[in-house]
């Protein structure tokens, strides 16, 4: 199998076979069926079972070329002939071997040393569902599956225009994974395009099996705990993401497309800030940026505070919280960790064990975290509400992964709070945001346009402007096509003055 | 440009990987070595200071919040049973320092200064003077810029250790009763900056009182002592720390009542808008102080027969209630400037203000000039709303 691919088949319809059943051997899926061809002519159609659907492979090839009335002179013939939209004329060998593992069926004459492939695939797929992590109250609510080509067309659908360019390639030594790169020419960078491909042609892996491996391997910084490259099941996201000038990769296999250049702000941003009333819209997302800070801060400002700076809790607040604490065996700092820890543990539980245990594990780790803990003189109630708080806290950033860095960042700032009190807890924000502002996704700055400081990214940052007011698309490596809408879209009665 | 993104030579360089592998090394040189848990920390809630009998120097008595821990019954979480209870411990020594070093030793946990919000000091020890103090409880780290001054009658110490009526500490009852503005207000801040700018200074008084019923002894501030140079000279009771209050713009809002011509009748107004300023004036040698005032306020008493819908009753009224709070202010500056000659109301300040250099030529006996600043008086009440019913209900 690994010979290069410029090895042409040979002419003799045996030793052809031979070389393919050498190819496929131990391979029980592997069915040659011989046929003649009217005039007499010795024919073989190669094929993986289950990957290939028969009926059609029989109704509209085997039949019609058993039943021609005229009869086929070459290959060429057949290809002129047939009434088949997907048709693919092999001159290698490897590449026919490849296409039969692609799932198409593959066309043997004697005396031509080419392969004629027809693409009859029957995978299973699902159904298109409402995508499970990220749902909506108003939106679309169909969801990509693992089938790229039903992806590309639910994206088709969404944006009906020859400038949605959907560029092919296959990636992963035996996955031989289908990748799509699509974006609207005229509006993206053309060297993005460069860029992604250059990126994705250099990866060399034995198998993609998740967009997540090509995420890993096209990131800017690949130690940062950031993700730099999106990721979203919905079209709708795709749709919006490639209007504002990004590229999105569809990887076969999962329902899950990756999108670049994304920025900080981007995972701040869900879908359905789009379809809501930009009041509603801008609050949610500010209530956002508050927790994300919470779900970052607000466990390490409680050790940091309560180990060094008890100057700092009100009178009243810290007499009942030295009430609290009276009883409670260790330092607030082991404290919080060991609360932490357990939270996140009973996270990992919840989302990892079967439906019907699930419900078990949230309720004893209710009763864990919870009451029990402080009954049993474990924990105070404090630390209880300021480690729930934030668990309720980072699951309010839209995108998962990126919800999953900010939980983990908490651990270092705990032991920093834990070591230098506040101080600690600068010092850690101080590096993160030296981190984020030198942090590029595929060029563009991670933290535009916060820095560099770009005003009209503004409209679209911690609130959502209203949809008349958002006449450009954002900044992100390059300018083009900067309008995205006519000027005056602000709505409004024709007639100021009354009824006409 | 992207490209010089993507590879960053710096990253695999020898100095940053050293610098990199001496970053926790770092963390090594500070530790925790000043971390202190809060179930090591005895909160100070107020501090009493008094004199000691046995010598020359201090005693210092703070009260301290006893933690109880909350009862271990699932369900009832916190809260159940006493909430709070308080110890007052004392110890002398010969200044702050020294005293509350001996009080350290008495207790096994850190005393902690932090959320000491009030201090009072004994009448002994502010008759023999508190200046000396002052420079503790600013130059300390601990107590707080916000912490309440008073003075108590009597010892300190013994105040402290009253218990609470409503609130969770004696400490607390006072303090909230400072912020109702009834009487002063002074904070740690306000003292240090004034003993350093003004002669004079009147700080709230503690005084104790017992309930009706089952008797418990509590306290509350009322009236105030009158400290010149640090030192208290005398006190001045409930309403004349009102006037004073009007004289310094301190006053909020309140109650007046006032006697009528007439035997037996009354009209009470609640003052709210309280103002007042001090406007200095130098005519050749004579010294004044014109002190406006204005409030308005509503009727809600009236035990007379006047009819409060009446414009010529409201004037009539106005020029009385204006000619009880001139008297109130007046009742004050009378001792103030006569008897102590101590410039509690800031007159000092006020002509520093308009006029420095007159005012630096004069300060060097200011306790005559003082005495001798005639003080006129612009008082405005406004009467904006007479209640539900004109005439009295009654008569």
């Amino acid at each position: 199998m690994n010979q290069p691919g410029t090895d042409s088949l040979p002419d003799q319809l045996d030793v052809c076979i031979k070389q393919f059943s050498s190819a496929f051997d131990h391979c029980f899926d592997f069915v040659i069926r011989r046929f003649a061809l009217p005039p007499g002519k010795e024919a073989a159609l190669l094929y993986l079972e289950g990957i290939v659907d028969t009926t059609m492979l029989v109704r509209y090839v085997v039949e019609p070329l058993a039943t021609a009335s005229e009869p086929f002179h070459s290959m060429a013939d057949v290809h002129h002939r047939m009434a088949v939209p997907n048709m693919e004329r092999f001159h290698a060998f490897q590449d026919a071997a490849m296409g039969m593992s692609a799932g198409k069926a593959v066309l043997l004459l004697d005396g031509e040393s080419e392969a004629l492939a027809f693409e009859f695939c029957s995978w299973e797929k699902r159904n298109i569902e409402e995508p499970t992590s990220e749902t909506v109250v108003r939106g679309p609510r169909e969801g990509f599956v693992e089938n790229v080509a039903t992806n590309t067309s639910l994206l088709r659908r969404k944006l009906r225009h020859p400038d949605l360019k959907m560029e092919r390639m296959t990636i992963g030594r035996y996955s031989q994974t289908e990748v799509v790169i699509s974006y609207i020419q005229g509006i993206i960078e053309p060297h993005l395009v460069e860029e992604m491909q250059t990126r994705l042609q250099r990866i060399d892996v034995d198998g993609i099996l998740e967009s997540a491996y090509i995420e890993e391997l096209i990131e800017d910084n690949p130690y940062s705990p950031f993700p730099q490259v999106g990721s979203t099941e919905r079209p709708d996201t795709v749709a919006a993401a490639l209007l504002e000038g990004r590229i999105a990769v569809f990887v076969g296999g999962t329902p899950f497309v990756l999108l670049a250049p994304n920025t900080f702000a981007m995972f701040m941003q869900a879908s359905e800030d789009y379809y809501q009333r930009y009041y509603i819209a801008s609050a949610v997302r500010m209530l956002r940026y508050l927790f994300t800070l919470i779900a970052l801060l607000a466990p390490s400002i409680y050790v940091a505070v309560l180990s060094y700076h008890q100057e700092m809790i009100p009178s009243k607040l810290i007499l009942s919280m030295s009430q609290s604490r009276e009883s409670i065996p260790f330092p607030a700092f082991v404290e919080a960790l060991l609360m932490e820890i357990t939270f996140e543990a009973l996270r990992e539980a919840g989302v990892r064990l079967p439906k019907q245990v699930g419900a078990a594990v949230s309720i004893v780790g209710a009763l864990v975290i919870g009451q029990a803990a402080i009954a049993a003189g474990l924990v105070s109630a404090p630390m209880v509400m300021v480690v729930a708080i934030t668990g309720i806290a980072s699951f309010l950033i839209p995108h998962y992964p990126a919800g999953i860095s900010i939980r983990l960042l908490r651990f270092p700032i705990i032991c920093l709070a834990g070591l230098l009190g506040l101080l600690g807890v600068m010092l850690s924000i101080i590096l993160i945001i030296v981190h984020l502002t030198g942090l590029r996704s595929f060029g563009a700055p991670y933290l535009m346009p916060l820095a560099p400081f770009r005003l009209e990214g503004f409209k679209d940052l911690f609130v959502r402007a209203p949809r008349w007011l958002l006449t450009e698309r954002p900044r992100l490596t390059g300018q083009r096509n900067a309008r995205r809408q006519g000027t005056p879209q602000k709505p409004g009665p024709r007639n100021k003055g009354g009824l006409p | 440009m992207m490209r010089a993104s993507v590879n960053r030579a710096g990253w695999r360089s020898g100095a940053y990987r050293s610098f990199l592998a001496a970053l926790p090394l770092v963390l090594l040189l500070t530790g925790c070595w000043d971390r202190r848990e809060v179930n090591d920390l005895a909160v100070v809630s107020a501090i009493g200071l008094d004199t000691d009998p046995n010598s020359r120097g201090i005693v210092i008595s703070a009260q301290i919040f006893v933690p109880t821990p909350p009862s271990s019954t699932i369900g009832g979480a916190q809260g159940g049973g006493q909430m709070n209870s308080n110890v007052v411990v004392a110890a002398p020594g010969m200044d702050i320092a020294d005293a509350s070093q001996k009080l350290q030793e008495k207790l096994s946990r850190q005393l902690f200064w932090g959320h000491t919000k009030i201090i009072v000091f004994g009448e002994k020890l502010a008759r023999r003077g508190i200046n000396d103090m002052i420079d503790y409880l600013g130059r300390h780290p601990g107590p707080r810029e916000r912490a309440l001054v008073f003075v108590s009658e009597g010892k300190a110490a013994e105040k402290l250790g009253l218990g609470p009526l409503i609130e969770s500490s004696s400490s607390e009852n006072l303090r909230e009763m400072a912020i109702l503005r009834t009487g002063l207000h002074v904070t740690l801040l306000k003292l240090e900056r004034e003993s350093s700018r003004k002669e004079a200074i009147a700080l709230p008084l503690v005084k104790s009182f017992e309930t009706i019923g089952k008797v418990q002894t509590s306290v509350f501030p009322q009236g105030s002592a009158i400290l010149k140079k640090g030192k208290m000279v005398g006190r001045i009771d409930d309403s004349e720390t009102r006037g004073l209050m009007w004289a310094t713009n301190a006053i909020r809002n309140g109650t007046l009542t006032i006697h009528l011509d007439k035997p037996g009748e009354m009209v009470s107004v609640s003052l709210y808008q309280c103002k007042s300023e001090l406007i200095p004036s130098i005519r050749g040698d004579e010294w004044g102080i014109r002190i406006r005032a204005s409030a308005e306020g509503n009727v809600v008493e009236n035990i007379s027969s006047l009819d409060m819908m009446d414009e010529k009753t409201i004037l009539m009224l106005e020029k009385k209630f204006e000619a009880a709070i001139r008297k109130r202010i007046q009742s004050v500056l009378n001792p103030l400037q006569k008897q102590w000659k101590a410039d509690a109301a800031g007159f000092g300040q006020a002509f520093h203000r308009k006029y420095p250099k007159p005012y630096e030529q004069a300060a060097a006996d200011w306790d005559e000039r003082y005495a001798q600043v005639r003080v006129s008086y612009d008082v405005h009440l406004l009467i904006s709303r007479s209640g539900f019913t004109d005439k009295s209900l009654s008569r």
